[in-house]
């Protein structure tokens, strides 16, 4: 895609990562333009990666109440689930997929070959794996002085957790962020569980690698980054753990906090529809007091100020409500925050697909491909007065660009090719142990 | 050759507030960039935001701006004025990056907007963080954590009532700084490369919606076939949720002292079987008929659940870990700083603040030669006024006339 005028167009990613946190790392880069090759195992199926499992049956579809598996197009697993599941193709947009198994020597041969004509390799595996195999920062630095590295393990590459397995869901609560997450009275045990970890080290991974390639620039140096995901998850807490230190303790506080009072979530008209509110200050108070329609209520003294409110939340979370259930939650919303007040709907998925302002930001769009037909994607966070950003192919299919990166970026010969094959690094399916598709 | 700092050489102008503009703005300071913050007269609305160190809320206190504001130097400006406005002029002509929170318009508003900046500074990338985006219909809408979550997020975290809720502490606003620190990075990888600065529109709402953490996904799956992530209410008497894979340990786990969190995929369990070492357990996974049986799950949990419990949470960590089992500790933040790993790391550290005084900060989230420093602690309000207005050039006497005007 020369002549994108994108800021990393030229540049080549060779991209090992599972699951969501490397693979969010690497959307950027390929959305900024860089090259970025998905080196994929067709004889070990990375759970949560390609799908939840390889191959679930239409039935398991179909009763999954979970969108990681049901999301499927039309709730068909179809011929190669891996191609078709929404775990992945949020993600893989712009992205190369090229198969290898870099546990043979062949196949680790070939990986070195690919990052003697790369300049970024990214990672997400516990570093034990990579350096079983020999495939550390030096043997890699040593093919390719300049290459920039990023390892992002949950633990990072030292420490007693190094080697630590475990999706993001498993590992917020070693940090604490189950600790303060729910009612007051909902136990660490019990809090509902999030994926904040993977969205948080994607960023940051981004961040990274951006500032060491710019590094590089104008130094010729290349870099080791040792990303713990757990270490960056303590980051976007720190307020919490530095008081923690002091003894003081943070606890779950449900919807409220200490700077917003009323704030909360409200039902509103229709099932299992809510808005959230929130007011900041005394000013706000009184403009939604006449949202409401100045109820006698609301003119007790005890509510003029944010400690009243504090103090009594729990009558004025039941007295909002009264107002809010027999509205829709869009009209609530409009209304408070023409009133300046901050107020949101409670969306879900069919909502943000009819939501103006992403509309206005131009944050769904449609792609085409082979493997799932034509659907609409939500596109980049990252936007900006710059060049667009890539929006050029669709998610890859497994093994979809052997060709071109063995054939047009590595020159493999017509026997090399024949060789990698004979050995079977090549495939569209994922293999079981005697080379039959799962 | 040790490399010079990761961003050396790099000039920030912080015009932000809160949390998200800050939280960029740090990433850059820890790295090596020299980050002026510009406060207006009465400081960063976040210096009066808790939790408090003292107890109280002195300014000086608040843990969330100790935080947020490492390696920064602080100065004071009102650039809503004309001689305001001339001075922050002054201060983009040398910088590389400004980020700013300011509600959309406002520099607009002081005659600053991008295209004037780039004006005074081509290559200048100007980095814009807002609740909702820089224009479009809910351009002048406000937001807060609470609001963030609902836009995404909130629907599918709900209490055993039902109701959404938050995910606790100010994950959204860390997480839109976050994003607006990698594109701004890009933006700066672009004008470097072209001579041509670049404005970033960097907004909760799309941090929010363009997230990892289920949000994408969701909408693809919804694209795909049009279900939704609401999920099906549980009762409050309801266990919580073992296993969406069979009867496999998920989920938390009683320890002696606390819980852990479990995690067992199919492919997992002969890891799981030789965590647990039990006989009874391994004969039962090879028995396809008795795992089939439904009085088995119920089997299959006790036994986990006595392992579990007759163990510390860092034993069953631990010796579940060695052989590959997702098992992790339930801790709680106050126990980080004498966590073994965090502490080998240095993820947690001790340092001395001159007014808050012995004082745990928060270390690197990821490690690089030459990379993360701490070099001074989060500064007080204006505290280097005189040190950044000498530099720019403006005489001791320009300096105490504007601060007699309320300009610094």
């Amino acid at each position: 895609m020369p002549g994108s005028g994108l800021p990393l167009e030229g540049l080549r990613v060779l991209d090992i990562t599972v699951a969501w946190s490397g693979p969010f790392t690497t959307m950027f880069l390929a959305d900024l333009g860089a090259e970025v090759i998905r080196v994929e195992n067709p004889w070990a199926f990375p759970s949560s990666t390609r799908g939840v499992s390889p191959r679930p049956t239409p039935e398991a579809v179909g009763a999954a109440n979970n969108l990681n598996m049901s999301g499927y197009p039309d709730l068909d697993p179809g011929e190669r689930p891996w191609n078709r599941s929404a775990v992945f193709n949020w993600h893989g947009r712009n992205k190369r997929s090229a198969t290898l198994d870099i546990r043979k020597p062949s196949g680790r041969d070939m990986f070195l070959r690919l990052v003697e004509v790369s300049d970024v390799v990214v990672e997400n595996n516990p570093p034990k794996l990579l350096d079983a195999l020999d495939l550390g920062y030096e043997q890699l630095a040593q093919r390719n002085p300049s290459l920039v590295v990023l390892r992002m393990p949950a633990g990072g590459l030292t420490g007693p957790y190094r080697d630590f397995v475990g999706f993001g869901g498993s590992f917020e609560g070693l940090v604490g962020l189950r600790s303060f997450r729910g009612y007051p009275t909902t136990s660490p045990e019990n809090a509902p569980g999030s994926l904040h970890m993977d969205t948080a080290s994607g960023a940051t991974g981004a961040f990274a690698l951006l500032a060491a390639l710019r590094r590089r620039r104008r130094t010729g140096q290349g870099a080791l980054i040792d990303l713990s995901q757990l270490e960056n998850l303590v980051q976007q807490i720190g307020e919490i753990v530095i008081a923690g230190a002091q003894g003081i303790v943070c606890g779950p506080t449900g919807n409220r906090d200490d700077r917003h009072a009323p704030q909360g979530v409200y039902p509103c008209a229709g099932e299992d529809r809510w808005v959230a509110i929130s007011v900041a200050s005394d000013d706000e108070w009184c403009a939604l007091k006449h949202l409401m329609g100045n109820p006698a209520w609301a003119e007790d003294p005890k509510f003029s100020t944010a400690d009243g409110r504090m103090a009594d939340h729990d009558e004025l979370d039941l007295r909002i409500s009264g107002w809010t259930e027999d509205l829709d939650r869009y009209d609530v919303f409009h209304l408070c925050q023409a009133a300046g007040i901050a107020a949101a709907p409670v969306m879900d998925e069919a909502d943000l697909y009819a939501d103006p302002q992403l509309a206005h930001l131009g944050f769904f769009r449609p792609l085409e491909s082979p493997h799932t037909g034509r659907h609409t994607y939500p596109a980049s966070p990252l936007r900006w007065s710059g060049p667009s950003l890539r929006w050029e192919r669709a998610s890859p299919g497994l093994g979809d660009d052997n060709e071109y990166v063995y054939r047009e970026v590595l020159k493999l010969t017509d026997d090399e090719y024949q060789a990698l094959a004979t050995d079977g690094h090549l495939s569209n399916d994922y293999l079981d142990r005697q080379g039959q598709p799962l | 050759m040790t490399p010079p700092p990761l961003l050396d050489g790099l000039r920030v102008l912080e015009l932000a507030t809160g949390i998200a503009g800050p939280y960029a703005g740090k990433l850059y300071a820890d790295y090596g960039a020299d980050v002026v913050k510009v406060e207006p007269r009465d400081g960063d609305e976040a210096r009066r935001w808790g939790p408090f160190l003292s107890g109280s809320d002195d300014p000086d206190a608040s843990a969330l701006f100790l935080h947020l504001n490492t390696n920064k130097r602080s100065i004071t400006l009102d650039p809503s004025c004309d001689r305001g406005r001339k001075v922050l002029e002054r201060l983009i002509s040398i910088a590389d990056v400004v980020i700013e929170s300011y509600r959309p318009g406002t520099l607009e508003g002081w005659g600053l907007g991008f295209e004037k900046m780039k004006a005074i500074n081509r290559s200048l990338t100007l980095t814009s963080i807002s609740p909702f985006g820089q224009d479009g219909p809910y351009r002048d809408y406000r937001g807060s954590e609470i609001v963030y979550w609902a836009l995404a997020g909130m629907n599918f975290t709900r209490e055993w009532d039902g109701r959404p809720v938050v995910l606790g502490g100010n994950l959204a606003q860390y997480q839109a700084g976050n994003l607006a620190a990698a594109a701004t990075m890009a933006a700066v990888t672009q004008a470097e490369l072209t001579g041509e600065g670049v404005h970033v529109d960097a907004s909760h709402f799309l941090a929010q919606v363009g997230s990892a953490s289920g949000a994408m996904t969701y909408l693809v799956a919804h694209a795909y076939n049009g279900r939704t992530s609401a999920p099906p209410r549980p009762s409050p008497e309801a266990p919580p949720m073992r296993s969406p894979f069979g009867p496999l340990p998920n989920g938390t786990f009683r320890c002696i002292d606390g819980a852990v969190m479990v995690n067992t995929l199919q492919a997992w369990i002969p890891r799981m079987l030789r965590a647990i070492g039990n006989r009874e357990l391994s004969a039962i996974f090879s028995d396809p008929l008795r795992l089939a049986e439904p009085e088995t799950a119920e089997r299959i949990n006790e036994i986990a659940s006595a392992w579990f419990a007759s163990r510390a949470r860092t034993d069953a960590m631990t010796q579940a870990q060695r052989e590959g089992w997702p098992v992790t500790a339930i801790q709680d933040p106050s126990e980080l700083a004498n966590d073994l790993h965090f502490r080998e790391r240095g993820a947690v550290i001790e340092t001395d603040h001159p007014v808050a005084g012995r004082l745990t900060q928060i270390g690197p989230p990821f490690h690089i030669d030459g990379g993360w420093s701490q070099r001074r602690p989060a500064p007080g309000l204006g505290e280097h006024n005189s040190e950044v207005y000498v530099e720019l050039g403006l005489s001791i006497e320009d300096i105490s006339t504007y601060q007699a005007l309320g300009v610094i």
